[in-house]
């Protein structure tokens, strides 16, 4: 076999995930001694590539439903925690540096935000157990800027967290009507009669645990669909759930 | 029931519609912080990378925490990405298996090695009840995607999903199957080879 059969050969094996032993030096060993080899990556460019189409004979799967969030929420430098910290602790030094930028004050206010689900959820003894108001809750971390408003509906219980006049909300809920295969919560902001996707959020067990970067403060209700996972612009279902916003 | 409010079709206006943005566009935008721009791509391929770790660990735990963390790496570092090396998503894939086949190995490491100290090991199994599929993507080019798969003689297929797919190296699968090495490496170029003319014509 020549030396470029044996590169195409490991390569392949490669861009499975399945050299191992002494094939991994020896792979490294022979494109070494090959130089420049616009064909050994132009191989390996093309193995990769077929074997990351496998990946599209799989079933999409559903992901949590605040991952993305919790993604957003973290430095950017890889300092502190996912989840944000209560708005009456002390900013980090890494917070305070950015603080003039855009995003990371959309961020900061996430992350308030978040703050303030987070304690709902630990107050009222867990989303799973249903969410309930309660006045005799002590609930520190919210901030006297900062709105709750409940959801009403048939099932379910779920509660918006959002500062009026900004950008951004959190939502937590439990109990809703679960969503079926191919199926996505919606979340709208309704301004007079007129409807505006704040997003989607996938689930599979009647939990919802969302944000949305819409300005709720702005509309004078919020309502929450089950819609096809296309996540239409327009909704096609009755609401399951509703919440006036007095901003 | 529901208050007054009419839902009628209307112009979304809270978030940027990102759907018809490219993979590079989007993570273009990610240089500058955009987290539209990266809701965009996440929502595009997060349920894909999902799946994909999901079947080579077989946990919903694990598969979760290897989507979360190689998306925490687009986000901080999408200059990492060469556009010269391939596509966004073959990009986004390798990551996911990569880490994906990583945790395989080193549970499987944890195993031998707890097996060996006479211990019993206790695997978590796969949650069914939390494994939702759904037909989110594009379900015609996962079929033509199978199809093409169900094209290679059956040796070469099965050693190309039992590497990619169970995270077995070439020596485990030479090994569990009775086979020399070399006619694994031979089979997977083989069945590469075969796969990837296949697969011409499938949008990328």
């Amino acid at each position: 076999m020549t030396t470029h059969g044996r590169i195409e050969e490991l390569l392949a094996v490669r861009a499975l995930g399945g050299l191992d032993g002494s094939d991994v030096e020896t792979l490294e060993r022979e494109l070494a001694a090959h130089g420049d080899c616009a064909e050994c990556r132009r191989l390996e460019d093309e193995f990769m590539e077929t074997a990351a189409m496998l990946a599209d004979s799989l079933t999409p799967e559903l992901v949590g439903a605040g991952m993305v969030e919790a993604i957003l929420s973290a430095s950017p430098r890889g300092v502190g925690t996912v989840v944000a910290v209560p708005e009456a602790a002390e900013p980090t030094a890494e917070t305070r540096s950015d603080d003039l930028s855009e995003p990371r004050r959309r961020r900061s206010s996430w992350r308030t935000a978040v703050a303030v689900a987070a304690a709902f959820v630990v107050v009222v003894g867990g989303g799973a157990l249903g969410l309930r108001l309660s006045t005799s809750v002590p609930i520190r971390s919210v901030a006297l800027s900062q709105r709750i408003v409940q959801f009403q509906g048939d099932t379910g219980s779920l509660l918006m967290a959002y500062t009026p006049g900004e950008a951004g909300a959190v939502l937590f809920g439990a109990g809703l009507p679960k969503v079926g295969a191919g199926e996505v919560y919606e979340v709208w902001t309704i301004t007079g009669k007129e409807a505006t996707s704040a997003g989607c959020a996938s689930s599979s067990n009647g939990i919802l645990h969302t944000s949305v970067s819409a300005n709720v403060g702005n509309a004078d209700l919020m309502a929450i669909t089950i819609e096809r996972a296309t996540c239409p612009s327009a909704p096609t279902q009755t609401p399951i759930l509703t919440a006036p916003v007095s901003a | 029931m529901y208050g007054t409010a009419t839902l009628i079709r209307s112009t979304p206006l809270g978030t940027i519609d990102v759907s018809q943005t490219g993979d590079r566009d989007l993570l273009q935008r990610l240089l500058t912080r955009d987290e539209e721009a990266f809701r965009g791509l996440f929502s595009r391929y997060a349920p894909t990378a999902k799946a994909l770790a999901l079947r080579v660990v077989r946990q919903q735990h694990l598969a979760e925490e290897i989507v979360q963390e190689a998306f925490m790496a687009v986000w901080r570092n999408p200059a990492a990405y060469e556009e010269q090396r391939g596509s966004v998503k073959t990009w986004l894939m390798g990551m996911v298996h990569h880490r994906a086949v990583d945790a395989v190995r080193r549970e499987e490491s944890q195993r031998r090695r707890a097996e060996a100290e006479g211990a019993v090991a206790t695997l978590e199994t796969e949650d069914h009840a939390e494994a939702v599929a759904t037909e989110l993507g594009a379900p015609q080019e996962r079929a033509a995607i199978r199809a093409a798969l169900n094209t290679l003689p059956e040796a070469q297929r099965a050693v190309l999903e039992m590497m990619y797919f169970d995270g077995l190296s070439q020596s485990e699968i030479a090994e569990r199957n009775g086979l020399p090495l070399g006619t694994v490496k031979s089979r997977t170029l083989l069945g590469m080879r075969r796969l990837r003319v296949a697969l011409e014509g499938i949008e990328r």
